[in-house]
Parts: structure tokens; sequence; C-alpha cells
């Protein structure tokens, strides 16, 4: 009996020690494609928000982050990336989160020039309905593409809303509540980029290897 | 000790003289009479829930599909060495282990597809099919057999999915192979086929509760057709 339990649980080490070892091993290999794979999505969508011969600088090298509970989504972390040619800055691109959508966390990466105004706003993650909620996405609408070269300026507040709401930002059919918390988050980012342009453009970076 | 842990001699489920017999029994149980998808109606969850294009149900039903033959030859493999006390949880890490490489490996090579299916990739683990049929099937055959019915079991797991994905992609936005680049690369883009236009899209289907009622038609009109050729004999 006694015999059977140590050998039992030996077998059980064995096989626990040979599975982890197989999935560390498979981890080990694919480390640096999934790092390389994530650098090339992001660098998709840096590209398609600030166009690559507008800047010269390497843009990952640049990278930091920034946290504000109020304009930039409770509790998260944001990357930003900026632009620079010639040692200008150009614009930068910043994520931010909003919970106010339909389901969770809508997660955008919003292109900002130097001067205030959108370069495009792209949604890196969302949860939203299937068929109604993601037509912020470009695959599903052009919807997204209405913010480039807005900017945003505090006597015009009102006008940062969905029409509904007596803004100018035309929801898509079906759905307000989504295009709403994008369009009140894109307000936000660009609030936080007035309030802090200089000292973004002038922060040393901080992510670390990426 | 020894009479406790040992295996049992081997006890076939099926016995067929015949090899090919065995294969073609095999086909045939895996793919259409117990067809895991409709008719023991296990890893539903996954099922339902990422057959709304047929990217992705073709994205789940691959990774499934390796893992099955995996699991049932590794488990098939060291059946004799096992005993009957702890088979159980050592089916779950390997079961667990093959599903987490599969997940790195699609994260690192099929990046995008990846992050649509998200969640279902390591769901995998608990999909039933694959610890069933490693304890009613591997546990007690060949090498050869075991990879074969989970081949077969597999498939007919993925043909389900496709199914469902075709027709839930073809009602909700009139298209099939949506985004199919992502799964088999860009030059895969042109099997994109557009059948009809629609701004707003056929909701119901592309939601959960389009899934179960596009199964349920699935399952009534296997039903149909194994009742019709039960008539004619």
């Amino acid at each position: 009996m006694k015999n059977a339990i140590s050998r039992n649980g030996l077998l059980l080490t064995a096989f626990a020690i040979i599975c982890t070892a197989a999935v560390a091993t498979v981890n080990q290999l694919t480390k640096p494609v999934i790092a390389e794979q994530e650098q090339i999505a992001l660098l998709k969508t840096i590209n398609q928000l600030i166009p690559a011969d507008a800047y010269d600088n390497d843009i990952f090298s640049s990278c930091f982050i920034i946290n504000d509970d109020l304009l930039l989504g409770k509790g998260q972390s944001q990357q930003v990336f900026i632009a620079t040619k010639a040692d200008k800055p150009v614009a930068l691109m910043l994520e931010t989160s909003t919970f106010r959508g339909y389901s969770g966390e809508i997660k955008l990466a919003i292109g900002i020039f130097a001067n205030g105004k959108v370069a495009g706003v792209r949604v890196i993650r969302h949860a939203e309905t299937p068929g109604l909620g993601d037509k912020i996405q470009t695959n599903k609408s052009n919807w997204i593409y209405s913010f480039n070269g807005k900017s945003y300026q505090k006597s015009q507040d009102a006008h940062w809303e969905v029409t509904k709401n007596g803004g100018d930002i035309d929801a898509f059919t079906g759905a307000t509540i989504t295009p709403r918390a994008v369009t009140l988050a894109v307000k936000d980012a660009l609030i936080y980029f007035q309030k802090n342009s200089t000292k973004l453009f002038n922060q040393a970076p901080n992510c670390g290897a990426l | 000790m020894t009479s406790e842990t040992t295996q049992p001699s081997e006890a076939p489920i099926l016995v067929v003289e015949d090899n090919k017999a065995i294969y073609r029994e095999l086909s045939w149980q895996g793919l259409w009479k117990n067809n895991p998808g409709i008719v023991q109606l296990l890893g539903l969850c996954p099922l339902l829930a990422v057959t709304n294009t047929v990217t992705n149900a073709l994205g789940l039903a691959i990774a499934t599909l390796f893992v099955l033959v995996a699991s049932n030859t590794l488990v098939s493999l060291i059946r004799h060495h096992i005993p009957k006390a702890i088979r159980i949880p050592i089916f779950v890490m390997i079961i667990a282990a093959l599903v987490t490489c599969v997940q790195l490996l699609m994260n690192a090579f099929t990046y995008e597809l990846y992050l649509s299916l998200g969640i279902f990739i390591p769901l995998i683990v608990t999909n039933c099919i694959i610890i069933g049929r490693a304890e009613a099937f591997a546990s007690k055959n060949n090498v050869k057999h075991a990879a074969f019915d989970g081949l077969m079991m597999g498939m007919g797991f993925s043909a389900v999915l496709f199914a469902l994905g075709a027709i839930r992609e073809v009602l909700a936005q009139g298209t099939l192979f949506d985004g199919i680049e992502t799964l088999l690369g860009e030059w895969a883009s042109f099997l994109t086929i557009t059948l009809y236009h629609t701004d707003t899209s056929f909701l119901l289907a592309a939601l959960p509760p389009g899934a179960f009622i596009v199964m349920g038609v699935i399952i009534a009109l296997k039903n149909a057709i194994d009742h019709r050729i039960e008539n004619k004999k």
C-alpha cells in the first residue's frame, strides 16, 4: 500500500516535470517570435495613425507609460509613443481605455499631432456586440475615421458628443452606447494631451525592453 | 502491489478482426454515428461561441483536431505504464501541456487569429471530447488506432464547427471565409466570398442564440437523415 502510494506519487511528479519541461521549452522557443509579432502589430497600428514618412526616430524606444484615472481609464497603465522628425516632435500615439461601452473595456490607440489635431483613432480591443457595436472596427465600418483632423477646445466641449446628445459625432445605426464611449474616450485623451503636451514630448522613455 | 498498479490486459472496444474494417468503423463513428459535436454534444461551449465566422470556426477546429490526435497518441503510448488510480490526473496534465503549447504556437505564428479566438484556445483543455477520447478509447487501444480515432473525432467536430460557422456567417453578414487571411496568410484572401451586402447584419445569427438555433437545426437534419436510412432498410 505504502509502496503503491509512493510509486504513484513519483510517477505523478515525473509527469508533472516532463509536461512542465515541454511547455517551458515551447515557451522559450516561441517567446521571441511572439514579441516580434506583437511589435509588428503595434507598428502597423502606429503607422496607420502616424504616416511612416512623417517621423524618423526609432518609435519603439520612445515608449513610456502614463496613467490618469480620470481621463485614460481607471487603474490602467497606458503606453505612449513619440514620433519626432529631426528631433522635433511631430505626433504621438497614446493608448486609452474606457469602460463606458456596452461590455467591458474598449482599448483605443489615438494618434495626436503636435498641434493637437487627431491623426487617427483605432480600436485595439473591445468586446462590444458583434454586428452592432463592432462598427468601431475599421474592417466593419468607416465610422472611426470621422475623428481624423478634429481637435478639442474647451469652449466647444459640448460638440464632443454623439448627435443624439447634441454633439457633432454621428453615431451609427443601431448603437449609441459604443460610439458615445469611444467619442468621450477620444475627447478625454485630447484633454489629457492639452494639459500635458510639453511634458509628454519631453518624457524619458521607460517601457524597458520592447 | 503489482496486482493493483499494472493495467489489465488489452481490452479493445471494437472487436473487429479485419484491420481495414477497424479504420472504417472508426471513421464512421467519428464523422457521423458518434459525432462529438452533434451526437455526443461535447465541447458545446467553444462550439457555440466561436462559430460566428468560418475563419474562427476553422481556427478552433484545427487547434482542437491537433490536440485530440496528439493527446490520443500520447495517452495510448503510455497506457501500459500508468497505474489506473492516477490515470486521470496524468491525462489532464498531458492535455493541459499540449493545449498550452498549441496556444503559444498560435500566438507566435497565427497572431491575429489568436487574438480573435482569445479565451477559447486555453478552453480546449476543458473540452470533454479530449479527456473523453483519452479515457474511453486511447487508454485501451494501440497507438495507430488511437491516433486515427483522434483524427476522425477531430474531423467530425471540425465538420460541425465548419457547418455552423458557414451558416451563421452567411446569415449574419452575407460573406464566407471573411478574414481567412489571418489563418492561412495573405494568399488566401481570394477565398473571401461576399454573397450579398448588408449594412445591418442579421444579429440573431451572429449572437449565441443563433448558434443554438442553427445547432438544433443541424441535429434535427442529421436525425432525419438517420431516420430515412432506417426506414429504407
